[in-house]
């Protein structure tokens, strides 16, 4: 069992196909995830990787604590289970599930113990001794699930496991894979493109399409709170029904027009749309309307409501017996011709007496609708908001957004009325320094975010707030004005945000170029102490190393003298017990003889005796046949009837060696499985017997050799401890030898080794040859000596974020970073700044793929 | 509606009975050869009363036989085992290489992959003979030329070339099984060991019978050894020697080629026998979807 870790992971075919974009995902231990989307969006590719049977082209692959990037499939503990099976045809049930613990070398005792559990908890017991060629789809796919099962993995991963069976094996299969997850309490990760499977067993579903990760989620929040049309079309069946339409606020409501039309067709609460941004609420921005069919009614109780009715002309239906879903197209678009989507699928419990061409009326539960901008398909109502977006003047200094206040310098509007500014979620920080204070009107819980609507001066916004906040709580805020952004009342932008992050470009160099190029010294200096430090390190190694073995070969040597005087008599033992084994062994072999002989002659009796009753049966077949067609002939004078026995009387003739022979072919294949099954199993139990005898004997002698001779065994040992003991300290004198460094223009900085192997893992031999690009957070700057050049230019005040704007040269460019540091720093003054890689984001900008 | 079933069966039956013909016609002209090589091989033709006009003798021996294994000139066993160590040898080798080189190209991935397979298409077509002289320099060189046995070598040299069948037959194996190898903790070895290799016994039959029967009957290396490097007749192989019968003054010992003939092809029969009990079909079954 154990947690996953998937950090930005890319897969980049050489002709520089992207299957999987930026995957970003936190597994936890025992979770169910399904990876689900269409054909293609990179899910089987996403599973493969994890698998270890693709590599991974940049990004990083965490199983537990442990990078496993660059580990083979079988050193990762993990157990797949294939869309077609993959068992092993020559092998019995039997041989392909211990096959894997075999080959781990696992004592057959314990592999069969783990067979017998594994065929026990997926009822294959009575299968054990058959190939694979005589079972069912479903019970092959059981076999290949006990193959992964009985090991145990820390990750279990399915790839489309049920596809290949038919639908009602398909849903039996689909409950014993959630009960064995649930009897497991292994990571499951299971691949689908069937969203009825996955929203049935995944704890956590992630839609992808086209290489990217839509959602991650519930199966309920996907289904309720999709954040794209895509996921809101893919997951649910039937589809759900979308519409164009526009949104208009209007003083205690939003009415919801069908795009092109004029009359609002349905009636929204302003609460639904509180997390919308006001743009989206004007009636000029085009919007899908989308609703599930069972969220639309024809039935009277609902009609009685009275609101959001509207009118269908009914196409036809999928009577499905329990319910009846009905097609229909909205009459009041219908009208308008066909720019407009039109189809409506209703969910009733029958047809309600309708006909295709009524027209109906049908209620729209506006409580369960989304909401997506046609432009983007995003949701504009989702569960936590990525900005609040508020309305804002600024006139004379002054800027009245929660109530009047001073503008702080650095926002660089003077004048602006009827604005908005938008501030992302993050760029309101609750704390008890701030600087606003709010009212908190409403409090929900989303995921593990709880988000708070905080109402000030009468303008309300979403904050993340610590658990606990209840409504009517008043809670203080801070504001970073830099994140703003600043429109006018046409939404033209006035202000953009400062950015986050400073670009700055740099190579990669090994030590050995800057050495060459700088012709610096302090380099090999730099080398020289990291080799001197492993040297330093293994020699204390190496000592403790030292005084073990001595100490081993010691008490070795003590036990030697022990045993010395008893080896004779324990050699004579050990013989005896070889020709014992030896001779049962023999007569193990001659018993297996014995048995295979009497099984085939027994099964070819049971041949024979069921050949003769065959036979017997078509003769009896034939025979009647014939005698009843001399009697029909002989009765009956009618030329017409007689001429239809005659032709049904040969074309039994004719047909009737084809009856027999197929026939017999089945009862010979059936009993040939049997035969099969039974020499299988009898091979099976002999082969047991003489593997756990054989194994008894090697485990005595090595027994013997260890305690009777236990001063070679350990000198042996100790040889092999000391090969392994210098190949590793050889290993690490060579790693520190590699430096390697970033080349900002003139100045070189020593990568830590981690970063140093991202780098270098997703780049390959490019790695050298191309540009990077640093992307540093404010914070992300330190001062040192020698480092690039910069000079304080102003100092930058948001109100509660203060920076400091810098200008140097950088490859004979201007440069400007944004600093935030703890100290003063006096205008004027000029400093030297280094990123601190480890908070940077590295981008290498010509595959588009982030390395760090 | 009667009438019109009859002339249909009617039809089919003819159309059977053409086609029986014409394949019996073309089977005879196929089998007549050997049928004749082995009445020639009972055929007393050194008897004055022989009529050599008749298809079957008239005058029947076993003398043709006799000669094989008493007549100082034709040292037949001493031939047959020649040939029978360099086909065996030559069957191992070539086997082992064929199966690896199969397996390579249709599972590993390297650069040149697709390269290499269309360059050993094209050396492929190009007749063997044409490199015979230089092959013949390369075993002087060698010092190799003075035996019979350096055929072994000639034979096995190219033996990678005719991969074709087996990767193709290995093209088939899925690939989830050598996948499911690797996640069970194995690796390519245990692929191609415990997994391809007994699913391949078909390939494998195939292929033993095809590097068996190539050496078994091939003339025109074995001759030209023989004839550049002038090796004694004790060192022939079965085919030169038998030729050799034909081309002397006298046709005395052409019942001996006869039988000479007839009892090369036990040994492949033979093998054949053996081995076809392993060559059953879809043995593959149940490994995946079917």
């Amino acid at each position: 069992m154990a947690s996953l870790k998937l950090e930005h992971i890319y897969k980049v075919y050489p002709n520089g196909h992207k299957a999987v974009t930026d995957f970003n995902m936190d597994i936890k231990d025992g979770e169910f995830i399904v990876f689900v989307g269409p054909s293609g969006c990179g899910k089987s590719t996403t599973l493969r990787m994890i698998a270890g049977l693709e590599d991974i082209s940049t990004g990083e692959l965490y199983i537990g604590d442990t990078l496993v990037n660059d580990m083979q499939p079988k050193d990762r503990d993990i157990a797949m289970v294939f869309q077609n099976y993959a068992l092993y045809p020559h092998m019995t049930v039997y041989e392909n599930m211990a096959f894997g613990l075999t080959l781990r070398k696992v004592p057959r005792t314990e592999i069969h113990e783990k067979v017998m559990w594994a065929a026990d908890v997926l009822g294959l017991k009575e299968y054990l001794d058959r190939k694979p060629k005589a079972m069912s789809g479903g019970q092959r796919q059981r076999v290949s699930l006990g193959r992964a099962i009985l090991r145990n993995p820390k990750v279990m991963l399915l790839d489309e496991p049920l596809s290949n069976l038919d639908a009602k094996l398909r849903g039996q299969m689909r409950s014993m894979i959630s009960k064995l997850h649930q009897q497991l309490k292994t990571t499951f990760i299971y691949v689908t493109h069937d969203q009825v499977e996955a929203m049935t067993l995944g704890t956590r579903v992630v839609v992808m399409k086209l290489g990217r990760v839509q959602q991650i989620d519930s199966p309920q929040n996907l289904y309720d709170h999709p954040v794209n049309k895509f996921v809101a079309g893919f997951i649910g069946t039937p589809q759900m029904n979308f519409f164009n339409v526009r949104l208009k606020e209007e003083k205690d409501h939003v009415d919801v027009i069908w795009k092109d039309c004029e009359q609002p067709a349905l009636r929204l609460s302003k609460d639904q749309v509180l997390k919308a941004e006001k743009k989206f609420l004007t009636g000029e921005k085009d919007i899908i309307l989308g609703f599930r069919c069972e969220h639309v009614s024809a039935e009277e109780e609902e009609l009685a409501k009275g609101d959001n009715i509207v009118d269908v002309t009914i196409s036809h239906f999928e009577e499905l017996g329990n319910e009846t879903l009905i097609y229909g197209d909205l009459k009041e678009i219908e009208k308008l011709g066909e720019e407009s989507t039109t189809g409506i699928i209703i969910k009733a419990p029958s047809k309600m007496g309708h006909v295709a061409g009524d027209v109906i009326k049908a209620r729209i539960n506006v409580e369960k609708i989304n909401l997506f901008d046609a432009e983007t398909e995003i949701t504009i109502i989702p569960p936590v908001p990525e900005r609040n977006v508020l309305p804002v003047s600024i006139k004379n200094e002054k800027m009245d957004l929660f109530g009047e206040q001073t503008k702080p310098a650095s926002i660089p509007v003077d004048f602006l009325e009827n604005g908005t500014i938008a501030l992302p979620l993050d760029a309101t920080q609750v704390c008890e320094k701030g600087s606003v204070e709010g009212k908190v009107v409403l409090v929900e819980k989303q995921g593990e975010i709880t988000l708070a609507m905080v109402e000030v001066k009468g303008k309300k916004l979403f904050l993340k707030v610590e658990e606990g906040v209840k409504a009517g709580d008043k809670v203080k805020f801070t504001v970073d004005y830099s994140r703003a952004t600043f429109r006018d009342e046409k939404d033209a932008v006035v202000a953009e945000p400062l950015k986050d992050r400073d670009c700055i470009n740099a190579t990669f160099v090994n030590y050995k170029t800057a050495e060459e190029v700088t012709k610096d010294p302090s380099f090999a200096k730099m080398k020289d102490e990291k080799v001197a430090k492993v040297k330093a390190e293994y020699e204390e190694k190496r000592k403790a190393f030292e005084a073990e073995k001595e100490r081993a070969l010691k008490e070795a040597q003590e036990k030697q003298n022990a045993v010395n005087a008893s080896v004779a008599e324990r050699e004579a033992a050990l013989a005896k017990e070889k020709e014992e084994t030896k001779k049962q062994l023999a007569e193990a072999k001659a018993q297996y003889r014995k048995d295979v002989k009497e099984a085939k002659a027994k099964h070819a009796q049971i041949m024979k005796e069921e050949m003769a009753k065959i036979d017997a049966q078509y003769k009896k077949m034939k025979d009647e046949e014939k005698a009843d067609y001399k009697e029909f002939m002989m009765k009956n004078k009618d030329p017409e009837s007689r001429r239809s026995r005659r032709t049904s009387y040969s074309v039994f003739k004719e047909s009737f060696p084809a009856m027999k022979a197929s026939d017999v072919e089945k009862r010979t294949n059936s009993l040939d499985f049997e035969k099969e099954t039974e020499l299988n199993g009898l091979k099976a139990r002999y082969s047991q017997l003489v593997a756990l005898s054989k194994d008894k004997l090697k485990e005595d002698e090595r027994k013997f050799k260890e305690e009777c001779y236990p001063l070679e065994t350990t000198t042996k040992e100790y040889e092999k401890k000391t090969k392994a003991f210098d190949k590793e300290e050889q290993d690490a004198l060579r790693r520190a030898e590699l430096l390697f460094f970033f080349k900002y223009d003139e100045f070189y900085q020593l990568l830590p080794d981690d970063i140093t192997n991202k780098i270098i893992q997703g780049m390959g031999e490019r790695v050298f040859t191309k540009i990077f690009r640093i992307e540093v957070p404010h914070d992300g700057f330190e001062e040192k000596e020698g480092a690039l050049e910069f000079k304080v230019v102003s100092l930058v005040n948001f109100g509660d974020v203060k920076l400091y704007k810098c200008a140097g040269t950088m490859y004979g460019e201007k440069v400007n970073v944004y600093i935030n540091q703890e100290r003063d720093i006096a205008l004027g003054e000029v400093i030297h700044l280094a990123p601190i890689v480890e908070k940077t984001q590295i981008y290498e900008d010509e595959r588009n793929i982030r390395l760090y | 509606m009667a009438k019109v079933q009859v002339s249909k069966r009617f039809m089919d039956k003819s159309q059977r009975v053409l086609a029986y013909v014409i394949l019996s016609v073309i089977s005879i002209i196929w089998l007549f050869p050997f049928f004749y090589l082995i009445l020639q091989s009972f055929a007393d033709i050194q008897n004055p009363l022989y009529n050599t006009k008749s298809i079957i003798p008239n005058i029947w021996t076993f003398n043709n036989y006799k000669a094989l294994f008493t007549d100082s000139r034709v040292p037949f066993i001493r031939w047959w085992l020649n040939t029978l160590i360099i086909a065996f040898f030559t069957a191992l080798l070539q086997t082992i290489l064929v199966l690896m080189t199969s397996y390579a190209l249709s599972r590993l991935r390297f650069k040149g992959r697709q390269g290499l397979m269309k360059l050993i298409l094209i050396l492929g077509m190009f007749p063997g003979f044409l490199g015979m002289l230089v092959i013949y320099y390369i075993l002087e060189l060698l010092g190799l030329n003075t035996s019979i046995y350096s055929l072994i070598l000639v034979y096995t040299a190219s033996s990678a070339m005719s991969y074709y069948v087996a990767k193709g037959f290995f093209d088939t194996i899925p690939k989830s099984l050598d996948e499911a190898v690797m996640i069970d903790g194995g690796t390519k070895n245990t692929v191609f060991w415990r997994i391809i290799i007994p699913l391949s016994k078909p390939i494998i039959i195939y292929t033993i019978l095809v590097s068996f029967t190539g050496p078994w009957g091939d003339f025109m290396f074995g001759k030209y050894i023989i004839q550049t490097a002038q090796i004694q007749p004790t060192g022939y192989t079965v085919a030169v020697g038998l030729q050799g019968l034909t081309t002397m003054a006298t046709n005395e010992l052409y019942g001996a080629f006869c039988a000479g003939a007839v009892l090369v092809s036990i040994p492949i029969t033979a093998l054949f026998f053996w081995l076809q009990r392993y060559y059953v079909e879809g043995i593959a079954g149940g490994a995946v979807k079917g």
